[in-house]
């Protein structure tokens, strides 16, 4: 094996040399220039230039796992170091974060007709009992003697009987709308999610087309994906089994740990 | 369980912390505080003012898990209650908030009954 080979063999297992390695070949290539050794230099030049190509692959492969490990982080796939390049479906993965974002319009929605169900519940309830005072005042009015009076005091005794009951239900209902807006926080998480991917696709792609940086900033791209992994809100896209899917499952999970 | 006692409600949705209030408020709480984040809710608790604390997991600055555990570390403050109010349900972090000595945890969405229960749960317990 030549020199050349055995520098090449050695530096490439290690992604630290790749500066070593380049340095290692401009030296050479400079020998062989001021040496005439024109054919040498252009074996070095094309080593060069397939290295440089190389290294630009292994970092868009880099971004790709990346990207396809961020999007299934939202489902409890994880990452699998051994799942070829090839064997990533892109296309998938698309489609698993276009139905987290699905969701969460999903949940829009939801949130939006609970709140209109909650109006459409209590706005005939607070016209009756407009109504319901608005007679009892014309009522009072109207009483001249004690027997209409008696009457009044009875119709109002009745009338605070439906205030009590009716109040109830619509102070349900102003619940119902208060809690409706916790969708928000559960949406919000899941597009700051999504926007951290969107910004971890972004700086990859700069770095790369900023001219090969070092593999050192695909390795600060996984360390802020790794940061977005495993936490945020569950969205039922993917079958996850390590995720409890309600209280009742809280519940159960807590009272076998002695709760 | 004291009514009147001071509750932090923490969390980095606005929109969460007035929910999670008004719902305290409706159990007949009335004196209810808000941080957006456990490295703001840390000072609030540390000024030794605070009953009961009712953190979300997820936030940017400190996690809930983290403040929980700030929480337990602090000889001032390692028995306060604390009940978590998250969207987090991975059979992991339920068990690593138990190990962390949480005291209750609800899972969003919730209802107003579910919350009710478990502020209860907390304080049923505690008695106990």
């Amino acid at each position: 094996m030549t020199i050349m080979n055995q520098s090449k063999q050695a530096v490439r297992e290690s992604d630290s040399n790749i500066i070593e390695y380049r340095m290692i070949l401009a030296k050479r290539l400079v020998v062989s220039l001021e040496t005439n050794n024109n054919q040498n230099a252009e074996e070095i030049i094309h080593e060069l230039s397939v290295f440089r190509e190389t290294n630009l692959y292994q970092q868009l492969d880099k971004l790709t796992r990346t990207v396809h490990d961020s999007i299934n982080s939202f489902g409890d796939k994880g990452s699998d170091e051994n799942q070829s390049i090839s064997d990533i479906n892109v296309n998938q993965d698309l489609e698993n974060a276009r139905d987290n974002l699905e969701y969460v319009m999903k949940l829009s929605e939801e949130s939006a007709h609970q709140v209109i169900n909650a109006v459409e519940h209590s706005k005939p309830l607070s016209e009756k009992l407009n109504i319901g005072a608005d007679k009892l005042l014309t009522q009072i009015k109207g009483a001249n003697n004690e027997s209409q009076s008696l009457k009044v005091i009875n119709d109002i005794s009745g009338y605070l009987k439906e205030v009590t009951s009716d109040v109830g239900v619509i102070d349900k209902n102003l619940n119902d709308i208060l809690l409706a807006q916790g969708n928000q926080d559960i949406s919000g998480q899941i597009i700051q999610r999504v926007m951290a991917i969107v910004q971890d696709i972004k700086d990859g792609r700069v770095e790369i087309l900023h001219g090969n940086q070092e593999l050192v900033e695909c390795n600060n791209l996984k360390e802020t994906v790794k940061h977005v992994d495993d936490i945020g809100p569950i969205v039922p896209s993917v079958i996850n089994t390590e995720v409890l899917n309600n209280q009742s499952e809280v519940d159960d999970l807590l009272y076998s740990l002695g709760f | 369980m004291d009514k009147s006692m001071n509750i932090l409600v923490v969390d980095d949705f606005s929109t969460m912390r007035r929910i999670v209030k008004n719902l305290l408020v409706e159990i007949g709480f009335n004196n209810i505080e808000e941080a957006d984040d456990g490295k703001t809710a840390l000072p609030i608790l540390e000024e030794g003012n605070i009953d009961f604390l009712v953190t979300d997991w997820n936030m940017s600055g400190m996690q809930g898990i983290d403040l929980l555990k700030a929480v337990r570390a602090n000889p001032e403050l390692q028995n306060m209650p604390v009940l978590m109010v998250t969207a987090e349900a991975k059979k992991e972090q339920i068990m690593e908030a138990a190990q962390a000595g949480v005291n209750g945890y609800v899972v969003k969405p919730f209802t107003a009954d579910t919350l009710k229960e478990k502020v209860d749960k907390v304080f049923e317990r505690l008695e106990q």
